[in-house]
């Protein structure tokens, strides 16, 4: 390959061209000037007295956390349109690599967590569980930059406040909950969530069912009975799939993510590093192939959920199809959410707050003794007149009605009993 | 001697210059001018065979081309080709035979500018990546579950470049001749790699067409010439799989013009009144004309449908006749009759279906 070559000072290209490698002796070359956003690395500091500055989640703009001066951030609102990717094979390198700002890595030796945090950061806890074994190191590069990310809109205290009665929610749970002090430590992390676009092209072919009912004659008397009547069918549907989320982290439970979304995508800005400052911001540790790999087995079960309801039928068998997937398009947004740990009775609990919806997403400890009484509450009611009604059995009609009464009561408290025995279980678990 | 007299261009000695005795001869039908030995003339046109030619002076370069393609397709090659080509058609013309055909063949030479020269331009164009993308089709059953497979497709990423070139080219080529897209429409293409120096000859006995453009009205062909060659070196240059929308604001230097000549057959048959004549590509052995259908043919072969119609249909009503005594000869009869009827209405098809034929392969 060789460079430009050097007869060509009469002629200039026009602005915003670069020289590029020509193959061709005698040919120069030019071509769009990438553009150096990913190489250079800002600082946020206050134009006025040099103070640090932060994005604030309730003015919505850098404020100096020294003088109070505001600086508007130059970011596009883009909402779902924010730039996408094709599954390439050269994926990884077509994307552009860094923060964009000068931040560093902090990694949780007991979790495992890794966090970008700007350099004047000293955050020595980690906000996923708690630990104060914190290990400061160099920036893993080679990382996809994010294309958008929606930015805080709930504060610190308005984000407190919701986490507080949501703890204060709830007879299950023990009352001292609403005065758990670790909660001074809720963090606010950019969370990074690959976002998927497909068009699926779905063949299915299937025995459907169709009921019919039928008449006859059996020991001198006419009868009906429902019979179901199959035959094969086919048909063709296109599920087009937009904007799947996928958390681009394990460290936070997948569960507690989902209980704290939906999430605005309409409010998607085009990455601008301003939004980062003075907050966390997560490294993804779901690589874009396992992300899509899970992604892609939601995407079939939706376009299965869509066949089965093409046949129109709730009658199927010998289902089989397939599945084109076209025109799959990625992209890695960064989504706002408050994280805390809490410590209660030797165990630590994680909680998430939607950034942009308050929305509380959380594990909570049981008071398993209320718990227990409630169910036994639900199951003795029907228990003691079954019992009543065994006893009184000799006694005739009575004693069947009362066993009978008893036997229903006793079923809707066990039905009782095993919902809340599931919503505790649920609460206390991620 | 008057200055008007001068000034009045001096017709080219050819013997002097083409190294043989050669005329030039106008054709008034097709209006093409030739080269052709003198011994030769006069005779009808060597390319339409219409009329008979006029001589006329030549006013030429003062030196012979300078190359030329050489023969790959041998005088002995033709016959087969020409029955190849004549393959398959029903009702040919009597002088449509092969060996008829090869016996009137002559060869015939077509003139072409190679141009020489240096290029400086600044050019602009999108140019082309092919990258794959990973699709998959998955598959689902009962009994086996998901299944997935994994596709790749080709896609294009196009992207702009602009830029400069100082580049030198040679011997691109350049039409010669006013009709030369559709000769070379008929012809095919030729490869023009294969050349070797002027030598007298090379046109013995061979008719060689007379450019009709100079190469100041040549030009605008080679430029286009130039600019398909830069639009190739900058794809190259670009290191991309296509390009498109190429433009470019060029200079030229140092232009160099040289002749070549590009080999041909020709030969022709009468058919219907006139004579069609039939091109054959030197190099490839690609023959191209009109594929006539004999009507004489056509229509003797109905004549003959027609006489043995009514030979069935006398058959046919001798029987009917003998079915007033036997009736079961005069079913016989009935259905004799109406073959022959059947095959009568079918005599008028030939005739028409040539007629048809004709009127097509003239569209083509």
């Amino acid at each position: 390959m060789r460079e430009p070559h050097s007869a060509t000072a009469a002629w200039a290209p026009p602005p915003g061209f670069a020289p590029v490698p020509s193959q061709v002796d005698g040919i120069v070359l030019y071509a769009p000037a990438p553009k150096k956003e990913a190489e250079k690395t800002r600082t946020f500091k206050c134009p006025s007295c040099g103070g640090i500055t932060a994005y604030s989640a309730t003015e919505k703009r850098l404020v100096c956390s020294h003088c109070g001066q505001v600086q508007q951030l130059d970011a596009e609102s883009i909402g779902p349109r924010a730039a996408q990717f094709e599954f390439t094979l050269e994926t990884m390198e077509q994307a552009q690599y860094g923060w964009g700002t000068e931040r560093r890595e902090l990694a949780c030796s007991s979790c495992g967590a890794v966090v970008a945090v700007a350099p004047d950061a000293l955050t020595s806890t980690c906000a996923f569980c708690g630990s104060n074994r914190v290990l400061a190191r160099d920036i893993a590069g080679e990382l996809v930059r994010p294309t958008a990310l929606i930015p805080f809109t709930v504060d610190q205290q308005q984000c407190q406040a919701q986490v507080t009665q949501w703890l204060g929610q709830g007879w299950m749970h023990p009352p001292e909950l609403r005065h758990v002090r670790a909660l001074q430590k809720l963090t606010g992390v950019y969370l990074p969530f690959w976002i998927f676009d497909a068009d699926i092209h779905a063949n299915w072919k299937a025995e459907v069912g169709t009921e019919r009912t039928e008449h006859y004659y059996e020991n001198g008397e006419w009868k009906t009975r429902t019979v179901i009547d199959w035959d094969w069918r086919s048909g063709r549907v296109h599920v087009p799939i937009r904007n799947h989320l996928v958390p681009g982290t394990k460290q936070i439970s997948r569960v507690l993510l989902e209980r704290a979304q939906p999430f605005e995508l309409t409010a998607l800005v085009s990455y601008e590093p301003g939004f980062l400052a003075g907050w966390q911001a997560k490294n993804y540790d779901v690589p874009l192939q396992k992300a899509w790999e899970t992604a892609k087995e939601e995407m079939r079960a939706q376009s299965k959920a869509a066949c089965y309801r093409d046949t129109a039928s709730s009658h199927v068998r010998n289902f089989s199809m397939t599945a084109d997937f076209a025109d799959e398009r990625w992209r890695l947004v960064l989504l706002p959410v408050y994280v805390a740990s809490y410590p209660f009775e030797d165990k630590t609990y994680q909680v998430v707050v939607n950034g942009q919806t308050a929305k509380v997403a959380g594990q909570k400890p049981v008071a398993w003794l209320r718990v227990w009484l409630a169910i036994a509450a639900l199951l003795a009611p029907g228990a003691c007149v079954a019992l009543l009604g065994l006893l009184a059995l000799p006694l005739g009609g009575a004693g069947v009605v009362a066993l009978g009464v008893g036997g229903i009561v006793f079923i809707a408290g066990l039905v009782g009993a095993f919902v809340i025995f599931q919503k505790a279980r649920q609460s206390e678990e991620l | 001697m008057s200055a008007e007299a001068e000034s009045e261009p001096k017709a080219t000695d050819l013997a002097a210059v083409w190294g043989l005795p050669l005329m030039a001869v106008h054709c008034p039908s097709c209006d093409q001018v030739h080269l052709v030995p003198e011994e030769a003339a006069p005779q009808p046109c060597p390319f339409c065979r219409q009329g008979p030619v006029a001589p006329q002076p030549a006013y030429l370069r003062d030196e012979p081309p300078e190359q030329v393609v050489p023969y790959r397709i041998t005088e002995g090659q033709l016959e087969s080709l020409f029955e190849k080509w004549a393959r398959g058609l029903w009702f040919r013309p009597p002088e449509m035979e092969p060996r008829l055909l090869a016996h009137r063949t002559r060869r015939y030479l077509i003139p072409l500018w190679l141009v020489d020269g240096q290029v400086e331009a600044s050019w602009r164009a999108d140019v082309g990546f092919n990258y794959q993308v990973v699709s998959s089709q998955d598959s689902y059953s009962e009994r086996s579950g998901w299944s997935s497979q994994q596709v790749t497709e080709t896609r294009v990423r196009w992207e702009p470049r602009l830029g400069y070139l100082k580049r030198t080219y040679n011997n691109l080529p350049a039409p010669a001749l006013e009709d030369h897209r559709q000769l070379m429409a008929r012809l095919g293409a030729y490869d023009l790699g294969v050349r070797s120096a002027y030598q007298p000859e090379a046109v013995q006995g061979a008719a060689v067409r007379i450019p009709t453009l100079d190469p100041q009205a040549a030009w605008p062909g080679a430029e286009v010439a130039f600019v398909r060659a830069a639009e190739d070196e900058c794809r190259q240059a670009a290191g991309a799989d296509h390009i498109r929308d190429f433009a470019m604001e060029a200079q030229y230097h140092d232009l160099n013009w040289t002749q070549l000549l590009l080999p041909a057959y020709v030969t022709w048959y009468r058919e219907g009144g006139r004579i069609w004549p039939l091109l054959i590509n030197g190099q490839s052995g690609k023959v191209s004309g009109v594929r006539r259908v004999s009507v004489q043919k056509a229509s003797n072969a109905a004549i003959v449908m027609g006489l043995v119609a009514l030979l069935i249909l006398c058959i046919g009503g001798l029987l009917a006749l003998l079915g007033i005594a036997l009736p079961p000869a005069g079913v016989v009869g009935a259905l004799v009759m109406a073959a022959g009827g059947l095959l009568a209405l079918a005599a008028p098809i030939p005739p028409i279906w040539a007629w048809m034929a004709n009127r097509r392969s003239e569209g083509t």
